[in-house]
């Protein structure tokens, strides 16, 4: 009952706002604390200007959306002291009026605004709407300035050598961040509005003339296509703009570092950078970029040997306890008789049948680790050594679980975090226990079979109607040059080839040579 | 459409695990690790002893309870596979074959003949061809299988091992895995042949746990001799010097020593063989077969006690050649004779030289192939090349013989 009267007044109030502003200032005023509910944080100045023929004039702004220093310096000052000269005639028209007060305001924009959502929206975005009794017009200055998180060190995606600076909150900071990489006039943006609500700041970011058109076109279109109240996240954007929803496997980037969006863009993929969040998206993303770290390319070209060792964590990280739980019940002639002899002394007193222990082990690890993340600060200690205290020594010591699982949980573990890009170690943790249960099941078959299930579905993604294994499948030779091994840099002299269809030629430099060896 | 589609992909696999729920899984506590398996003939039926492990007492971290590391069960019966079924009676856990070591043949089933108790092992999915087939030297399986060793906790592991290493570096043994085995013995031309092994102390205490206690405890366990077949029974033993002629003939020769006697003294020195390869080659001739083995070996000198060669002449390196390559064609000698007149059996498998050199001849005499075999004439053509002599050429030994005899 109480709900639907409010809803009821909300709208009418929705409506309202719509309406053109009133010529009456104290009929415009009442309106806007009426529409904003009396807010306390909403600021009306008004005061009188003019040398013969005063007038009313009014500033609205909301506090700590709106820089209080630059509206003083701007718009009161020159308002209360220089403006006192103004010269109004009683027939002028609203155009003159608005002209005459626009020249002692000092703000880089200034913008006339006629209607209720107009000014709403200015102000609940930081700008300053200045009101004049008498017409239907008002000015809204840009003023925004609040409180921001400084530019910081990238928390979740660290390199040893690289640039060290992260995204931050603010929308702007980051269009600046990656401007401040690119300077060329085709990096284009644009810009989109989403969420009824929030109208969260979305912009888009290409290279014009390098990025496949059709894909910033679809870019638009999916992003055209959302209507909800509010985004707060680039995930949420993510899920509504996906290729494919019932997977795993994220077909999007994300990242919050300036260098690898830029670097995205450069080769022909457009970012998505939603205010609010450190995240940014890149699309069209692939599956092996999701294991490449932008470090890869900062050290010699031989640290690109790293990324095998990606590959191998991948494999090991899915892999792993499944392995354990098909050879231990399922093919122990696998085993060289020394190590199924030590396993079957370590399994001796076990009371749980392998798959069980497995899957106690994993999900205790689980716990902790979601627990690390989750709890505050200052309990941190207490989490890592019952962790380690109960699921390493207790839990062997007990004869709950054999010393080997403890082995085979940590490395599977250690794995998953190798990932440079965290989705995709969510992927690889949950698809693990399906594995287990596969394996539990029907052994090493049961492994091959899901595996074989698993590059099934990797080959049929796609993102952004690019296929999602490539250039592994489809395989694309000239791409090679930076998929599981990173040649020199000199060596890669295009773009990759399904990103950026055209204009795919990067660099000229050949092979270095010392001068008088060539 | 795409959520029915999802859906339906997520229930039939559910239904695959729950359904088929752990088909034929074995854990690997409900499982008796079998290392050892004896084969003894009681009565008219067969007596299988099998050596199972108890884990807990191998690994070496933690003090084990006392245990001893290894338990022999044993049980008669007429048929491999029934007896083994019938052991699930005694031993609390289903026998798990896959990782089993060593097959221990008493004398007496050997020299019987053993292919009947081999078809289980040739037939049954769960058992591995790469564990060694020995025969029981004057003593039963199940007294082999009895004896505790030390260094190595599991017997039937040392028994690997040792079987392993003493092949690679010791050419008078001969490790047959039961698929080299079961192929020789389907190969025309050519019969199988074992390793031997015997116990050296006394039975009774082998199985006491005091035996692997003490630091020289007298009983152990010794590959000694090679068991030569006639088709599948057992018809004799090769000594030492024979079953060295029978590797280097037979090219299975990786490494070994031999000590020859020194040219003028009665003093001997050691040659260490440590590159050897050998051709036999058939031939026949105007309808006669004859057999050339061919025999190359790189060798060390690796000890002297000879005190008058001197091993700074060439010569002399040319007089060591010379008397080892008359020690290593005694040696051959002496296994021919073996093959040909003591047992009258084709281990040396001269019947697939000539076999492969005259396969026309061959189809028409494998019939009376023995009575051939016996006479056929063996041409024997050793060359050996002494290589280094270690760190020093002269030994010491010479060095202060004549120092003595510049004084005298």
């Amino acid at each position: 009952m109480k709900r639907t009267k409010k809803g009821i007044y909300q709208k009418q109030i929705l409506s309202q706002k719509n309406d053109s502003l009133f010529q009456y200032m104290p009929e415009n005023i009442q309106k806007i604390k009426e529409g904003l509910g009396n807010s306390n944080d909403l600021l009306i100045r008004e005061f009188v200007v003019g040398k013969e023929v005063k007038r009313l004039v009014a500033i609205v702004y909301t506090k700590g959306l709106a820089d209080t220093t630059a509206i003083e310096r701007t718009i009161i000052k020159p308002l209360l002291f220089e403006a006192r000269e103004i010269e109004w005639f009683e027939d002028h028209t609203e155009e003159e009026i608005l002209a005459r007060l626009q020249q002692y305001i000092s703000t880089s924009t200034l913008q006339e605004i006629t209607t209720f959502q107009d000014l709403f929206s200015a102000i609940l975005t930081g700008q300053t709407v200045i009101l004049v009794d008498g017409i239907t017009k008002g000015l809204k200055a840009n003023t925004e300035g609040w409180e921001s998180r400084n530019v910081d060190d990238p928390t979740t995606q660290s390199v040893v050598r690289g640039p060290k600076e992260a995204f931050t909150e603010n929308l702007r900071t980051n269009t600046v961040l990656i401007r401040r990489k690119i300077k060329s006039p085709d990096l284009w943006t644009e810009k989109f509005e989403i969420g009824k609500e929030t109208k969260t700041i979305v912009e888009v970011m290409y290279l014009k003339g390098i990025a496949n058109d059709k894909v910033v076109q679809e870019v638009r279109n999916r992003l055209n296509k959302i209507q909800i109240d509010g985004i707060f996240e680039s995930g949420q954007i993510e899920e509504f703009i996906q290729d494919e929803t019932f997977t795993p496997f994220p077909t999007i980037l994300s990242s919050e570092r300036p260098d690898t969006i830029a670097a995205g863009i450069l080769e022909g993929r457009v970012a998505i950078i939603v205010d609010g969040t450190p995240f940014v998206l890149l699309v069209p993303a692939l599956f092996v970029q999701f294991l490449q770290s932008p470090e890869d390319y900062y050290q010699r070209s031989d640290f690109g040997l790293i990324r095998l060792l990606r590959y191998l964590a991948a494999m090991i990280g899915l892999l792993a306890p499944s392995f354990y739980i098909a050879v231990t019940t399922f093919h122990q002639e696998m085993l060289p008789s020394t190590l199924l002899l030590s396993i079957a002394a370590q399994r001796e007193g076990v009371p749980l049948p392998a798959f069980a222990e497995a899957l106690l082990m994993e999900i205790s690890f689980e716990f902790l680790r979601e627990a690390g993340v989750r709890m505050p600060r200052t309990v941190g200690q207490a989490v890592s050594i019952v962790g380690a205290l109960v699921i390493g020594q207790a839990a062997v010591e007990a004869g709950i679980v054999s010393g080997v699982m403890v082995i085979v949980v940590s490395i599977t573990a250690i794995a998953n975090f190798i990932f440079p890009n965290f989705n995709m170690s969510i992927a690889i943790r949950l698809l693990r226990f399906v594995f287990m249960a596969f394996a539990a099941s029907f052994g090493i078959f049961g492994i091959v079979v899901c595996f074989i299930a698993l590059l099934l579905h990797l080959c049929s993604l796609r993102s952004f109607g690019v296929p999602y294994m490539s250039p592994l499948g489809p395989f694309i030779l000239e791409d090679q040059k930076d998929t599981i091994l990173r040649y020199p840099i000199w060596k890669m002299k295009e773009r990759p080839r399904l990103i950026s269809q055209r204009n795919i030629r990067r660099e000229r430099t050949s092979m270095p040579k010392p001068d008088g060896r060539g | 459409m795409k959520m029915k589609r999802v859906l339906f992909i997520l229930i039939l696999t559910v239904f695959c695990l729950t359904a088929s729920s752990c088909w034929s899984r074995r854990e690997l506590n409900e499982l008796a690790i079998v290392v050892g398996f004896g084969i003894d003939k009681v009565g008219d039926q067969y007596q299988v002893s099998l050596q199972m492990v108890n884990p807990s007492e191998v690994v070496t971290q933690g003090e084990g309870t006392g245990r001893t590391p290894v338990i022999v069960y044993k049980e008669k019966g007429k048929t491999v596979f029934e007896i083994i079924r019938r052991l699930t009676t005694l031993t609390p856990r289903k026998a798990f074959f896959s990782h089993m070591q060593i097959m221990v043949i008493s004398e007496e089933v050997a020299r019987e003949g053993i292919k009947k108790a081999l078809d289980f092992f040739w037939r049954d999915h769960e058992i591995r061809f790469d564990f060694f087939i020995v025969v029981s030297r004057k003593s039963k399986a199940e007294d082999v299988l009895n004896v505790l060793t030390k260094l190595e906790r599991i017997p039937s592991r040392k028994l690997f091992t040792s079987l392993e290493t003493a092949e690679r570096y010791w050419a008078p043994v001969n490790a047959a895995t039961l698929d080299k085995f079961v192929r020789t013995l389907l190969a025309e031309g050519i019969a199988p042949t074992l390793t031997g092994i015997s116990i050296e102390g006394d039975v009774k205490e082998g199985g006491e746990r005091e035996n692997t206690e003490d630091v020289s405890r007298e009983v152990s366990l010794k590959y000694k001799g090679i068991a030569v077949f006639k088709e599948d029974r057992l018809v004799g033993w090769l000594n030492e010097m024979e079953s060295k002629g029978k590797n280097y003939i037979l090219d299975n020769v990786n490494s070994t020593v031999g000590s020859v006697r020194c040219p003028h003294e009665e003093k001997h020195f050691t040659i260490e063989v440590i590159r050897a390869k050998a051709k036999v080659i058939g031939k026949v001739e105007n309808g006669k077969p004859a057999i050339y083995i061919d025999q190359v070996s790189e060798a060390n000198l690796s000890e002297i006690q000879c005190s008058k060669l001197d091993l700074s002449q060439p010569r002399t390196i040319k007089m060591i050649e010379s008397a080892t390559e008359q020690r290593v064609k005694n040696i051959l000698q002496s296994t021919i004779y073996a093959a040909q007149k003591k047992y009258k059996t084709d281990f040396l498998g001269f019947g697939e030289a000539i076999r492969q050199a005259d396969p026309e001849y061959w189809s028409k005499n494998k019939q009376n192939w023995q009575q051939e075999f016996v006479k056929l004439p063996v041409h024997i053509n050793v060359d050996v090349n002494v290589k280094h002599t270690g760190k020093v050429s002269n030994s010491f030994i010479k060095e202060m013989e004549d120092s003595k005899s510049e004084k005298e």
